[in-house]
């Protein structure tokens, strides 16, 4: 059985393609940043952040109070109504509903005090 | 300094005289046969004191005096406060009548204590100057 593979012939050996030689060190391309122009009047006045923070906070601290209690009533209403134990469900997750939203009120009001001793 | 200048000699005075008074109105409704009536008084202390004590809550809390937010977080923190509120109401309707006829008693009892005191003290100093 012959060998099917081809070797070059000594002839051959010459017309081989010479090595390459290694790709040097390319530098690193500049960074370009480009920044949008600003509009006059597009920042946002001192007055409009602080108000939309103000109502921000308002927003959060209403639901995360209100939320627990809120959740709680509909659960235990819904419990009630599905096992006929009117109104004592409802009492219980509303009452666990007001211990969660107080947590959350200290939580909360430490956070803020935090905030203004850091300024 | 008179008791109704000091808020804390205020707040003790009223504890121990609505404590007095509704335990002799709970004991005479026992007495006389109409327990609704003492439950109901309990009711309505209990929801005075919650809402009173969780004023006093809030503001050991939200510190006032360091809080600027403190208005906005008191009337933001209703909703912890009313429910239980509106169960003790619901409660005190739950037993008829004399139980709500007590519940009102009990809402009384500590506002008609404070103002006993300050007719008193009214009295009191009445008295020096004359």
């Amino acid at each position: 059985m012959t060998d099917s593979r081809w070797t070059p012939s000594p002839d051959e050996e010459d017309l081989r393609a010479p090595e390459l030689p290694p790709t040097p060190k390319l530098p690193e391309p500049p960074r370009v940043e480009f920044e949008r122009p600003r509009l006059p009047g597009a920042e946002p006045s001192p007055t409009f952040q602080r108000n939309t923070r103000a109502i921000s906070l308002a927003f959060s601290i209403g639901f995360s109070l209100a939320g627990p209690v809120i959740l709680g009533a509909l659960a235990g209403y819904w419990l009630d109504g599905r096992f006929g134990t009117s109104p004592t469900w409802t009492m219980i997750l509303t009452i666990l509903g007001m211990g969660a939203g107080l947590a959350q009120m200290i939580r909360v009001v430490n956070k803020l005090n935090q905030l203004e001793d850091k300024r | 300094m008179s008791v109704m200048d000091d808020p804390v000699r205020l707040a003790r005075a009223v504890g121990k005289w609505t404590a007095v008074l509704g335990g002799v109105v709970v004991g005479a409704s026992l007495l006389g046969g109409v327990w609704q009536v003492g439950v109901g008084v309990l009711l309505g202390v209990l929801a005075l004191g919650w809402a009173v004590g969780f004023f006093a809550l809030a503001t050991r809390f939200f510190q006032p005096q360091r809080n600027p937010l403190f208005p906005r977080l008191l009337m933001l923190s209703n909703p912890l406060k009313y429910p239980l509120l509106l169960l003790l109401v619901y409660l005190a309707v739950q037993g008829g009548a004399l139980m709500a006829l007590g519940f009102v008693l009990g809402i009384v009892l500590p506002l008609a204590v404070i103002t006993g005191l300050a007719v008193r003290e009214a009295v009191a100093q009445w008295g020096e100057r004359n």
